[in-house]
């Protein structure tokens, strides 16, 4: 092993680890150019969009329960079946 | 100072001696951390967007009601609820879903009176709609449907009057919301055509003069149920204002980010022996090591001292490595592999943008986790063997 192993090993931790502290302080995914971008489409749909699904097909309360969506399992095919909704069960 | 970095740099070199150890127990963290990390950055992402969603919508949304259950409300309710004392504007949308395509793949309709939306926005591929039967739509839906700007789809609903071919004018840029996905964005005349609905909306969206929502809000729930003189009778109204929205935030995000982190404490769980095995606990070759130690003059607290620093050393690495190869798959890869796990609906290469912010606090707790899983294995041995006579430790 060579003098300098342990200096490059420790030099490699603490450059993972500044890279890392750097995306975490920037709060990497959120930048400026992204926020304008998500207001603006927001901005045209009116507010569209509160939760994990990508569309109405699976639970329309989880998709955006603000135009009156009711989850869909909650009258059918079993009455309270949004106790079940893998959706957000238990909420 | 100089003696505490000579022991400590004798820490990185046990890291160095034992390189398949260490690259094990490293990479025992990295599988453990990185989903972690992804799985908190993607609720934190989401979090953010639903805010967004909150703070660009309306005051007051209407709905209608029948047998309790979501029901559509007539267009003459507008002058209804317009008529309330501090209301400042109403207008109608319509959100509906429908199935399109070969595969019958749910599309998300929202039509909006095309005076409410602006003449170009930078968000779309092509140009917002003008006429009827003109679309623009989710980047998701036009991958899945091969279409491009300019595109005819031929007729995708039934419709009494007669079905017609549809344009694409446009298609959602694909770094937007996620909820552009599946998007088919059009006037209320073509979404109210697409459903043979003609005269109704979903909901009402109501701005309120400052200082009104409240008053605007008890009144509209005390509105007489809307009769457009229909054959199936009144509509009563349902109110959701954006308080009652935000409230729902922390309990719909926080019951995904929850699931999410049962399933980490789960693989925490399983991976605490596999660490603290690899990072040396019950291994014979540690406690010779640390025998040898002992027996040329070390203490046992500088021996302890070398273990942490190189428990420390893999600890650091593992975090910090699971941090960067989480930001890289969820920016550079666009979580490909596990959308569909955290979005319901989401393809496993999607492709709209999945929506992410790497937080400090799950890093910071996952280091917190990783370096006393892996102290344990390491100190424990090295203290058994290091409080011990070398000669017995070495037998």
């Amino acid at each position: 092993m060579s003098d300098r192993a342990p200096t490059f090993l420790l030099a490699t931790a603490v450059a993972a680890a500044v890279a890392a502290a750097v995306l975490l302080a920037t709060a990497a995914g959120s930048a400026p150019a992204r926020q304008r971008d998500r207001e603006e489409f927001q901005r045209l749909v009116s507010g569209l969009g509160l939760g994990a699904p990508v569309d109405l097909s699976r639970c329309a309360a989880a998709f955006d329960p603000r135009d009156g969506g009711a989850c869909s399992l909650r009258f059918d095919p079993v009455p309270c079946g949004d106790r079940f909704c893998p959706a957000h069960a238990g909420d | 100072m100089r003696r505490f970095a000579a022991i400590a740099r004798t820490g990185l070199v046990a890291v160095l001696l034992h390189p398949l150890r260490s690259g094990a127990t490293v990479l025992c963290l990295v599988a453990v951390l990185v989903p972690y990390v992804a799985a908190t950055g993607v609720a934190s992402g989401l979090a953010d967007e639903a805010r967004a969603s909150i703070r660009s919508g309306a005051d007051l949304y209407v709905s209608g009601s029948r047998f309790g259950r979501p029901a559509p409300l007539p267009l003459t309710a507008i002058e209804a609820v317009r008529s309330v004392p501090g209301v400042r504007d109403v207008f109608p949308r319509i959100v509906g879903e429908i199935g399109i395509g070969s595969g019958r793949w749910p599309a998300v309709v929202v039509g909006i009176a095309r005076d409410r939306v602006p003449a170009s926005t930078p968000c779309v591929e092509g140009r917002l709609f003008e006429g009827e039967g003109e679309l623009v739509m989710g980047a998701e839906l036009a991958r899945k449907l091969e279409v491009r700007v300019g595109s005819r789809l031929p007729p995708f609903y039934r419709n009494r009057s007669g079905e017609r071919v549809s344009t694409v004018v446009g298609i959602f840029r694909s770094d937007l919301p996620m909820w552009e996905a599946n998007l088919l964005f059009c006037s209320l005349e073509t979404a109210s055509t697409i459903f043979d609905q003609e005269g109704l909306a979903t909901s009402l969206l109501v701005t309120c003069e400052p200082g009104y929502t409240q008053a605007v809000e008890t009144a509209l729930r005390r509105l007489k149920p809307f009769d457009d003189g229909g054959p199936h009778g009144p509509v009563a109204p349902a109110v959701t204002s954006r308080e009652d929205v935000q409230a729902l935030l922390p309990r719909s995000l926080g019951h995904l980010e929850g699931i999410f982190q049962l399933h980490f404490v789960l693989a925490f769980a399983v991976g605490i022996p596999l660490l603290m095995g690899t990072a040396g606990l019950g291994l014979s070759g540690r406690r010779r090591e640390a025998a040898l130690l002992k027996a040329t003059g070390w203490m046992t607290d500088e021996v302890l001292l070398q273990g942490m620093v190189e428990s420390l050393v893999l600890a650091v690495l593992g975090a910090g490595t699971s941090v960067l190869l989480a930001y890289g798959w969820l920016d550079l890869l666009d979580a490909k592999g596990v959308a569909g796990i955290f979005l319901p609906g989401a393809d496993p290469a999607p492709a709209f943008r999945v929506p992410f912010r790497l937080a400090p606090v799950p890093a910071l707790l996952g280091f917190a986790v990783s370096l006393a899983i892996v102290s344990v294995g390491t100190l424990y041995s090295t203290w058994r063997a290091a409080t011990a006579a070398p000669a017995l430790a070495l037998r």
